[in-house]
């Protein structure tokens, strides 16, 4: 069964729709991730599935329970905040049994309970300390303690790595994702970070202005993004434009490649880096490529193309052997798969 | 550095710290003045004194305008202080959390107690309960509920200042925290609101108080006959003598408003939130 369902969910302020009638569905232990540019309507979706802003119109359902218009305080969900919001004057044991007292249950119980709690997020001997005498992560791992120990129907994460520095960001990360796996809760995250969502997310969804872009698990929004948004928001690319007709595509400059699918009617076509096959020279496959620019990464070796019709490529090869010898003005052959070539719709356009 | 540089700072820093303490001085030289004359021994004041007694605070126990007056004085100050905050807590909630038109317009409406002179207050209130009683023979003037209900308006804007002060530098996100953990609207208020703003609420009290215990002009127009407050006895009383018994009661009251203020400092730090 689902665990919860959005149906047609719209949020207007004023004239301006902040969220248009979304629509979503997440699985049982399911960890969904809601991606976007700040101001996409992510934060606001996330705040009308906690109930702390009211649907315009549209459908929020948690099992068969229809909570639209149920107060957050009745809906059983946690929420972990950017800041953490942690209750300052309460001790760490006070804040993760805050949400028990309130169900009250029986002072045994909480005791026990919290301390299970503590335990999952590996702070059993933090206790007794106030949330001030806390590192950033090890608060936030209380307000993860605190919103899953009421045992919530689905978890709510708005951004709640952003605050923490990049070392610590990636530790309670990983944390987190263990700890969703271990418990099997539904989950939703948001984030701008596509990084975090994309090690994260079993599904993700790419929202912008308002509306869902693309569904889909990271790899299917990796290797087939419907739009040149999507594609620009999950990892790098280099867009051509140009004509498609059948199976193949020509770029305004002229140059003509072959695709897999079928490109009518599509303007613009996306190359992953890492897909561009770069050799010494050109052949059959191969078409000749001027090196332009060439930055070492490291594992990788990232080579800036210039084709002779005026086509640039960015591509990106494991380094080794020649490619670490290559320099700025050699002629080289760059191979491009047809699957590689895969063809955008238009702007906005939705495709799931 | 060059030695001219640093005579001038030398010189600098005296001069800035003779200017403060020079306001200290000012400012505090009345005070001290009154504690001084409140022991002089004779009964018109002149300098240098006869000798020194405590023959007016002595005194003030067998006068019962003063007694009474600093009851009834207490008793409204604790009233309207109570009552104050009663309405600004919630209203300082809506100011501070909401955005809606007019928000502005009620904050100023709020404050302006502060504004309009209090003896004009005093006079418009006095005009307003006579011609209520007139409409409806409720008798306001000169009753204790209408000289406690002007005296709130007293209270509100220090109330409204303070409170806001502290909200606004209170995290919604804690509030909402609270209320998805099963916290309903008076739970969130009394277990995560209103403890933060701890210091807020005190400090707010404490002025709310002194603002009203202190009061002459509003109350001047609203005490019944023989009903009197205590700056209202001490006015009564110096029109008919000039001897250091008012300088025994104004030490006093000084010696009760210091103490609150050094209680409510070591509680919760007046520093940090006036």
């Amino acid at each position: 069964m689902a665990a919860l369902v959005l149906d047609r969910l719209t949020k207007h302020y004023g004239d301006h729709a902040a969220v248009d009638t979304l629509s979503l569905t997440v699985a049982d232990g399911e960890f969904l991730v809601l991606l976007g540019p700040s101001g996409c309507g992510k934060t606001t979706t996330l705040r009308m599935i906690a109930g702390f802003v009211e649907a315009s119109t549209g459908q929020v359902s948690l099992g068969d329970r229809d909570i639209t218009r149920e107060p957050p305080h009745r809906r059983n969900i946690g929420v972990v905040f950017q800041n953490y919001a942690l209750f300052p004057h309460l001790s760490v044991f006070e804040n993760v049994a805050f949400g028990l007292r309130r169900r009250k249950r029986p002072e045994a119980e909480i005791k026990t309970r919290v301390a299970r709690a503590l335990g999952l997020v590996r702070l059993d001997a933090f206790a007794d300390r106030m949330p001030k005498q806390m590192s950033g992560g090890q608060q936030q791992r209380v307000a993860i303690a605190r919103a899953l120990v009421i045992e919530p129907d689905i978890l709510l994460l708005d951004e709640p790595l952003s605050a923490l520095d990049a070392k610590l960001r990636l530790e309670v990360r990983q944390e987190l994702k263990a700890l969703q796996r271990l418990l099997g809760i539904a989950t939703i995250l948001v984030t701008h970070d596509q990084d975090e969502a994309m090690s994260l997310g079993d599904r993700l969804v790419v929202m912008n202005a308002g509306r869902v872009e693309q569904i889909g698990s990271p790899q299917e929004l990796y290797r087939q993004p419907a739009s040149r948004f999507v594609a620009s928001f999950i990892g790098r690319g280099n867009f051509l434009e140009g004509v498609g007709a059948g199976h193949r595509f020509t770029t305004r400059h002229g140059w003509s490649l072959p695709t897999a699918r079928p490109v009518d009617d599509v303007a613009t076509v996306l190359i992953r880096p890492e897909a561009i096959h770069l050799a010494p020279t050109a052949d059959a496959d191969r078409v000749p490529a001027r090196v332009a620019l060439v930055t070492y990464l490291g594992p990788m070796t990232e080579v800036v193309l210039e084709l002779a019709g005026g086509d640039r490529l960015v591509a990106e090869q494991a380094s080794g052997g020649w490619l670490d010898r290559v320099e700025p003005g050699q002629d080289i052959g760059a191979g491009i798969p047809p699957e590689a070539v895969i063809g955008l719709g238009a702007e906005g356009a939705t495709r799931t | 550095m060059v030695t001219g540089d640093r005579l001038g700072e030398r010189f600098g820093r005296l001069a800035y710290g003779g200017a403060v303490w020079a306001g200290f001085g000012f400012l505090l030289l009345p005070i001290l003045l009154v504690l001084w004359l409140s022991f002089f021994s004779n009964e018109i004041l002149s300098l240098p004194p006869d000798g020194y007694s405590l023959r007016w605070y002595e005194g003030l126990l067998t006068k019962r305008d003063f007694i009474d007056g600093f009851i009834l004085s207490l008793e409204v100050a604790v009233l309207a202080t109570l009552a104050g905050l009663a309405v600004s807590v919630p209203a300082s909630l809506v100011l501070v959390r909401g955005r809606f038109k007019g928000r502005e317009a009620i904050l100023n409406f709020l404050m302006a107690p502060l504004i309009v002179p209090a003896i004009v207050i005093g006079a418009a209130l006095y005009i307003f309960f006579i011609q209520v009683e007139i409409a409806t023979d409720i008798p306001l003037a000169g009753s204790a509920p209408g000289l406690v209900g002007a005296h709130v308006l007293l209270t509100i804007p220090w109330c409204i200042r303070l409170l806001t002060a502290n909200l606004v530098g209170l995290d919604p996100a804690i509030e909402e925290a609270a209320a998805s953990l099963g916290a309903r609207g008076w739970v969130i208020l009394a277990r995560v609101t209103l403890p933060l703003i701890w210091p807020g609420l005190v400090a707010a009290a404490l002025f709310a108080f002194v603002v009203s215990f202190g009061n002459l002009e509003i109350s001047l127009f609203l005490v019944a006959p023989g009903e009197t407050t205590l700056p209202i006895a001490i006015l009564q009383y110096l029109e008919w003598k000039l001897d250091p018994t008012i300088a025994a009661v104004s030490t006093l009251q000084v010696v009760l408003i210091g103490a609150g203020l050094f209680a409510t400092d070591r509680v919760v730090g007046l520093a940090r939130v006036v």
